[in-house]
């Protein structure tokens, strides 16, 4: 008995190691890719003059559609902040989705709108729309209001989609911080790809701590709460040594839904957003890559690593667990629903190793973690552990995690130089050391939750309670 | 003892006592926090880098601009009679320096013409800056490359055009890119678009719109016709062609957008509709509004702009085109006929948009006032 138990312990060990050497690689992987398109973009873009956008009559029209749920607080802010964003030929389409507050109303009574009879193409299905308004003054000519019975997002956005009538459609969050040129900078890939571009994301910014001003970014600096600095480092490592590289591969598979930028033709020729998805923002990106694929058609999906997008993290364990929870269950939704791609020779990259990653190391990875320490204890009790062995393994994998922590504040460093101040540093390196010992835990738990809820069918988003941003207003 | 020799003590220690595997993991973790300190440090180095370069940039700025402003306000003789104080000319030895002065000489001169122009090329010759620029189109990597272009094309350095030239073809997008603004700008000004026939990259929609700027800031009239650019065996340059002629008003170009507007090829009829509507020229609405019926649907998206734009009447295409499946065509079509006078236009409506609510839709969509964008 205790020579099996001995042998399937070898094998199992096995197993372990494989799956962790494996992880560790894709990370080193995706990072060296991500820091030489990192530099290469720096480079091309060093001395590009995006004035040229703003006037030239071969501009694209854009259309960014903001969905708006219960933000009668902070509507009226946000409006005027997307209303000033530099693009020439911009419209600008607030999707009010059914809220139960007063939102409607303050635009209505803010930006002096009347309802019009405006015909759209009902191209996707979604919840039936009450009213567009328009603005009776010219100054918000470039400003239109649908309201709608409340559907979700997925389901404002593919209102929102069909009322569109630029060539292409930014969605963002409505309560996000773009910066004004964030447009500018988003169009550029479509315009400069040889081949057809379907999609571009750009890197999303934690914007707790730092000082807005009438809707605009004034000063960065990193979070004072412990918890939204954990995930300044997430992002940093998700975003610029991750996401990047995946674009240099041809292999992203998500844009964030706070900020995208997509060729709108083709995201309601696949149909616009999943609405049975709480990850409709993947979910659509990994169909419009189908979509292009299996048509036969050559194209790109892009990622610029500007700061171009800046949002409030949650503050709280609470509301950040309901977030990871709601990706771990979109991420499980999506894998599912195109489980063909994988392995899948015939979507190159996508098949043979976006999806697996995906698979193997963002779904299965809180599994594997917490079934490694349900193994570990079984054998602490049989008294089977190798103990030194187990501290040298436990090193390694923290000295990996404070290896790659600190290459993102170095990209971080490198790109943008967002982080001004030495304190700020000072800042993200000790959320570095800290960050495996007293965050990571909780992802693994929120991760494994949002299994269980999968399981049992869950499809809520959760309430998402914000603080609200660190504003300050013009005397 | 140094902490070599400790380090390798202690791994003899590891081997010996706990075999090879831990001797593997000991150097594992040894690795990755070694890395982590590189890492550390780079990010220091990096931003004590960053402070000192903004510091040097803002000493030689210091130095340099009083010497700029004084050579291009005071000194009438310099472009005959070049000195340069010692403290300027020996300050160009790193690579820093040479290119921190060029960056100031080309930004300075994006904005001047005429005599103060003709001084910073002086100054830029003089100081060998426009040698330093020349080199960098030998560099081997492209970003280099792409920045030697650009400075010698903001200084307007025409005796390189035939070494950009070369690079008009080059793998690198950006220095292909800007190789042809180079050349458009410092080329022969009597055969401009004679760069065009040594392009054999497909041009992007960025690269249309930087040429476009450029032939805009360049108040650009002695092209007339963008005609020549209509044969050419690269697609692209046929649709930047076509643009650029109508942008620029080239009614002389009109005969051969017509041709064009019947070529086999559905993007180069689609262009040239468009082209013809921004022309103004109204002799094709007959035969468009014949050809409507069996073209796909960006062509026809674009017969109706054109048809639209050039005041076509006919009631009953409009009223035909409004039950077309293509929302786009349909709203353009109630658009058409939101155009008829209100004598007629009344019936329209009452004939069409009581019994279906969505071309009802489309026609108060198209009559509303506030929506009379097209």
């Amino acid at each position: 008995m205790k020579q099996a138990l001995e042998t399937f312990t070898y094998y199992f060990d096995i197993v372990l190691l494989v799956y962790t050497i494996s992880i560790c690689s894709s990370y080193l992987m995706l990072a060296l890719v991500s820091a030489r398109a990192l530099i290469s973009y720096k480079r091309e873009n060093a001395h590009t003059d995006y004035r040229e956008i703003l006037a030239s009559p071969l501009t694209p029209g854009v259309s960014l559609i903001a969905p708006a749920y219960n933000e009668s607080l902070t509507i009226v802010e946000n409006v005027k902040s997307l209303l000033s964003l530099q693009y020439p030929q911009l419209e600008i389409v607030v999707v009010n989705d059914g809220s139960k507050d007063d939102t409607l109303q303050k635009l209505i009574d803010n930006y002096e709108l009347e309802l019009i009879p405006y015909a759209y193409d009902a191209r996707i299905a979604h919840k039936p729309i009450r009213g567009i308004y328009k603005s009776k003054h010219n100054i918000f000519d470039k400003l239109l209001v649908v309201d709608k019975t409340n559907g979700g997002k997925a389901d404002a956005l593919n209102s929102g989609l069909n009322v569109a009538s630029g060539k292409y459609a930014a969605c963002n969050d409505v309560d996000c911080v773009l910066s004004q040129d964030a447009l500018l900078k988003m169009v550029k890939p479509f315009m400069e790809s040889e081949n057809r571009a379907i999609a571009v994301g750009g890197v999303i910014r934690i914007a707790n701590s730092c000082v807005i001003e009438d809707g605009f970014l004034k000063a960065v600096q990193v979070p004072d709460n412990m918890l939204a600095r954990f995930q300044v480092m997430e992002y940093s490592r998700a975003f610029l040594m991750g996401r990047m590289g995946w674009s240099k591969a041809d292999g992203l598979l998500l844009i964030s839904g706070a900020f995208g930028l997509f060729d709108k033709e083709i995201a309601v020729a696949c149909g616009g957003y999943d609405h049975s998805t709480v990850g409709e923002d993947m979910e659509l990106i990994v169909r419009m890559r189908r979509y292009m694929i299996e048509r036969g058609e050559q194209y790109t999906v892009s990622f610029i690593p500007d700061p171009l997008c800046w949002t409030e993290a949650p503050s709280t364990n609470k509301v950040l667990g309901r977030q990871r929870n709601r990706w771990m269950r979109g991420t499980i939704e999506t894998l599912l629903m195109h489980k063909r791609m994988f392995f899948n020779p015939k979507y190159r990259i996508l098949g043979m190793l976006s999806y697996p990653y995906w698979f193997f190391f963002e779904w299965l990875a809180p599994l594997v973690e917490v079934f490694g320490i349900v193994y570990f204890l079984l054998l602490a009790l049989l008294d089977l552990p190798n103990w030194p062995y187990f501290f040298a393994l436990m090193g390694s994998v923290y000295a990996f995690a404070m290896m790659m922590s600190m290459a993102a504040i170095l990209f971080d460093e490198m790109s943008y130089y967002q982080y001004t101040r030495w304190k700020d540093i000072r800042k993200l390196i000790v959320a570095a050391i800290l960050e495996p010992f007293f965050h990571h835990p909780k992802v693994v738990w929120w991760g494994i939750r949002g299994n269980l809820d999968f399981v049992q069918g869950k499809k809520s988003w959760g309430e998402m309670t914000r603080t609200g941003f660190n504003t300050q207003k013009k005397s | 003892m140094n902490p070599v020799d400790n380090l390798a003590i202690f791994s003899t220690y590891l081997q010996h006592q706990y075999g090879d595997g831990m001797l593997f993991i000991f150097w594992l973790i040894f690795t990755f926090l070694f890395l982590a300190g590189i890492f550390l440090t780079l990010t220091i180095l990096s931003r004590v880098a960053k402070l000192a370069d903004e510091r040097f940039e803002k000493q030689l700025a210091a130095l340099y601009e009083p010497f700029l402003l004084k050579l291009l306000y005071e000194s009438d003789d310099f472009i005959e009679n070049p000195a340069i104080p010692i403290e300027i000319s020996s300050r160009l030895r790193t690579r820093f320096q040479k290119q921190t002065l060029t960056d100031l000489i080309v930004r300075l001169n994006k904005g001047l013409d005429g005599e103060l122009s003709l001084k910073l090329r002086t100054l830029y010759r003089v100081l060998k800056l426009e040698a330093y620029s020349i080199s960098k189109l030998q560099a081997k990597v492209w970003h280099i490359q792409a920045s030697g272009i650009d400075e010698l094309r903001e200084m307007r350095i025409v005796e390189t055009v035939e070494a950009i030239q070369k690079l008009l073809n080059h793998p690198n997008w950006l220095v292909r890119s800007n190789a042809q603004l180079a050349v458009l700008e410092l080329g022969n000004p009597d055969n401009r678009l004679r760069l065009f026939e040594s392009i054999t990259f497909p041009l992007t929609d960025w690269e249309q719109l930087r040429l476009h700027e450029s032939l805009k800031s360049r108040n650009e009239d002695k092209i007339s016709s963008f005609s020549s650019l209509f044969t050419s065996p690269n697609k692209s340059i046929v649709l930047f062609g076509i643009r650029m002629s109508s942008f620029f008003g080239c009614t002389r170009d009109i005969p051969e957008l017509q041709d064009l507007s019947s070529n086999p090829d559905e993007n180069l009829r689609e262009e040239a509709i468009y082209g013809l509507m921004r022309l103004g020229d109204f002799q094709m609405q007959e035969i468009l509004a014949e050809q409507f019926a069996i073209e796909s649907k960006p062509v026809q998206t674009a017969i109706m702009h054109y048809l639209l734009q050039t005041g076509y009447d006919r009631l009953s295409f409009y009223t035909e085109a409004l039950h077309d499946p293509t929302h786009a065509i349909s709203l353009l079509a109630a658009k058409g006929l939101a155009r008829f006078d209100e004598a007629h236009f009344p019936t329209a409506y009452e004939s069409l948009g009581t019994n279906n609510p969505v071309i009802a839709t489309l026609l108060a969509h198209a009559a509303d006032r506030r929506l009379q964008r097209l």
